[in-house]
């Protein structure tokens, strides 16, 4: 990949430079926070022409590598007014790679109500204003301009959200079988619509592909490496059958799931939303229990869910999303689950902010907790435009603002996800410290804490906490920049010969002699660029706190309290 | 003593043949005094006793854990997401 593609909004002028040495050794999460990070004025705002979002491949992306195919897209993100990668599936990212593509910016800012499709071929880039698609659902839009293009094309898009602004706009990418995955956290769907960019194209025929340096060393890496993935029980068993949902019932037995909003760590009805329900359900109805979101997937985590009459309902349905509606929500029909992902998908809206947004609006009564109708009508009012539909719309802490309601729990802006801080202990020092805001993925320390991953350190304690959250955190950042899954972390965190087939494979795909350290150092220095940003926007460690409720609530059923002092969590990303 | 078990997702198709079970539900297990994890376990016929995750009142322990009247265990295989 060699190549770096900038696309100014303001003019309609695409420019093509070579990648600077800084980068060369840059890809994903790496690329877009460097990029961001050296080119985006911190203060300036979000949705205005001096924020700029960025597309970019990870370092393995585009080669045989299993499971490489993920998409990273940065920019300074509206939800939070920090930085910002949020990771996708889908089929661009490998074609983005195999053009040469290591990074797509999209600068400067359309005229007011013009929207454009972005065409990347080999060929070069084009820019045409956009009229078909406009305010159209993301299923449509997805068909759409597949119909347009061909239907091989890689489809990233800014939904109705995205074209409203909202800060929990998500970007849907395509995948293989037409349906969307979604770079989901953040809003960046909404910078993508302020730009007046509506769809981005991705054709990669006749594209050149990715150069391997040492193709035998590749090759050899990349089987212990697949190896790896299908040998370990959580990867080559357990996600592939019950997908990401298996977490419902274990999460919920160690009492850290979040329920009605964040008051307990368990939910009555876990079991009537949970992985081994759901799996039951579709394969009852004939659905696919399992597929992947990515040519190369072999953990194929994701499943196509069907209704009742045997229909496609949802694709990609995730613990995160089944817990928000479900459990933290009160609600436990999985169908009213599934109906609200796909119109969360089709608007194209965060599910995981719009689900604590959803459950903060149920502490004011805009819906009973357990509603499951009243909030599948509350979701669908984001994609109406109505004034209520854009206060949820723009997430958590606004819908907290605008009804009055406290108990919001969020960081920097960005409502956490499915595991209860004071019964997860781990997560929790990732949610407070993440540049990114609360964010599960950052740092997973759920792995260790509840799965037996890596080791083991007591959730409801705060030894080896700091270190765990630490360590996960470099980790994560350094995955995030080859372009693999994070899933196959679980495995490389029990398999150090996996891990080992990580580092083979950049070296033989690039002709370096990295070491695992040079790994460790790669991560340390993106979450050094990013807290930079963010220190530079306006952000001191008194941004990196959980919100007061946890230190003062007992959640059942351990009884415990957020019990970290601020110089404990100052320590985590202290490096 | 009586035992609350749950058995979660392919584990009660793993279980011996005299024991029913469906995923995420209940029953009861009457074992005597000063049982420990790894016993039910074994009393379960569930095998790779090392690569299953025992919660003993929402608290991961291990298979010499001695248990109490009315515990409340799930049992899992290895599972990950997130």
């Amino acid at each position: 990949m060699s190549k770096i593609i900038r696309v100014n909004m303001s003019n309609l002028t695409v420019t093509e430079e070579a990648v600077p040495q800084k980068y060369a050794a840059f890809g994903g999460r790496a690329m877009t926070s460097a990029i961001v990070a050296d080119e985006v004025e911190p203060t300036s705002h979000p949705l205005g022409k001096y924020n700029k979002l960025v597309f970019a491949p990870g370092l393995l992306t585009g080669t045989t590598a299993a499971n490489s195919g993920r998409l990273s897209v940065g920019a300074k993100s509206p939800l939070t007014g920090g930085i910002k990668e949020s990771n996708a599936g889908g089929t661009s990212s490998q074609k983005l790679a195999r053009l040469g593509i290591k990074a797509l910016i999209i600068e400067g800012q359309a005229a007011e109500g013009k929207y454009y499709t972005v065409k990347v071929t080999k060929d070069g880039v084009t820019i045409e204003e956009e009229n078909q698609v406009v305010g159209k659902g993301n299923y449509e839009a997805v068909k759409a301009l597949s119909a347009r293009y061909g239907e091989k094309v890689g489809v990233i898009l800014a939904g109705p959200a995205g074209e409203m602004k909202l800060a929990s706009a998500n970007i849907s990418v395509k995948d293989p079988e037409g349906n969307l995955r979604s770079a989901g956290r953040g809003g960046l769907g909404a910078v993508m619509g302020s730009k007046g960019v509506k769809a981005i194209i991705i054709d990669d025929a006749d594209a050149p592909g990715v150069t391997i340096a040492n193709p035998d060393a590749f090759k050899e890496a990349a089987r212990v490496f697949a190896k790896g993935l299908m040998d370990h029980p959580v990867t080559g068993q357990g996600l592939p059958t019950y997908g990401t949902n298996v977490l419902v019932n274990i999460i919920n037995e160690a009492g850290g799931l979040p329920t009605k909003n964040f008051r307990t760590g368990r939910f009555d009805g876990a079991n009537k939303i949970s992985g081994e329900t759901m799996y039951d359900t579709i394969v009852a109805r004939g659905g696919k229990p399992t597929h992947g979101c990515h040519a190369g997937c072999i953990i194929r985590c994701s499943q196509h869910y069907y209704d009742k009459d045997g229909n496609y309902k949802t694709s990609g349905f995730e613990y995160e999303t089944i817990w928000g509606f479900g459990a933290n929500c009160c609600v436990e029909d999985l169908d009213d689950i599934a109906e609200i992902d796909w119109h969360c998908d089709d608007i194209g809206i965060d599910t995981i902010e719009t689900a604590v947004a959803a459950g903060v609006a149920m502490d004011a009564e805009v819906v009973k907790f357990g509603d499951s109708k009243g909030l599948v009508n509350l979701v669908k009012e984001i994609g109406t435009g109505s004034a209520l539909g854009r206060i949820i719309g723009n997430g958590s802490v606004f819908t907290g603002k605008a009804f009055g309601i406290t108990r919001v729990p969020a960081v920097k802006g960005q409502g956490l996800p499915a595991y209860d801080p004071r019964n997860v202990k781990g997560v929790g020092l990732t949610y407070a410290t993440s540049p990114m805001g609360g964010d599960h993925t950052a740092g997973y320390s759920v792995a260790t804490n509840i799965l037996k991953v890596g080791g083991y350190v007591n959730p409801l304690g705060k030894e080896g906490q700091i270190e765990l959250s630490r360590n996960l955190q470099i980790a994560t950042a350094a995955v995030d920049s080859t372009g693999l899954c994070l899933f196959i972390a679980f495995c490389v965190l029990d398999n150090a010969e996996a891990f080992q087939a990580v580092v083979d494979m950049i070296n033989a795909e690039y002709g370096l002699s990295l070491t695992g350290d040079d790994v460790t150092e790669l991560g340390k220095t993106i979450l050094r660029i990013e807290k930079d940003f963010n220190k530079r926007a306006g952000f001191t460690n008194e941004d990196d706190r959980l919100p007061e409720f946890f230190d003062e609530d007992v959640c059942a059923p351990h009884n415990t309290k957020w019990d970290f002092t601020d110089e404990e969590v100052d320590e985590v990303l202290n490096f | 003593m009586n035992l609350e078990i749950r058995l979660f997702a392919d584990l009660p198709k793993k279980v011996r043949a005299s024991i029913t079970a469906v995923p995420g539900e209940a029953f009861i297990l009457e074992l005597p005094e000063g049982t420990t994890l790894g016993q039910v376990f074994a009393h379960l016929g569930l095998e790779g006793e090392q690569t299953l995750i025992g919660l003993v009142n929402g608290l991961r322990q291990l298979g010499d854990y001695e248990l109490k009247d009315g515990d409340r265990i799930g049992i899992f295989p290895p599972v990950g997401g997130g």
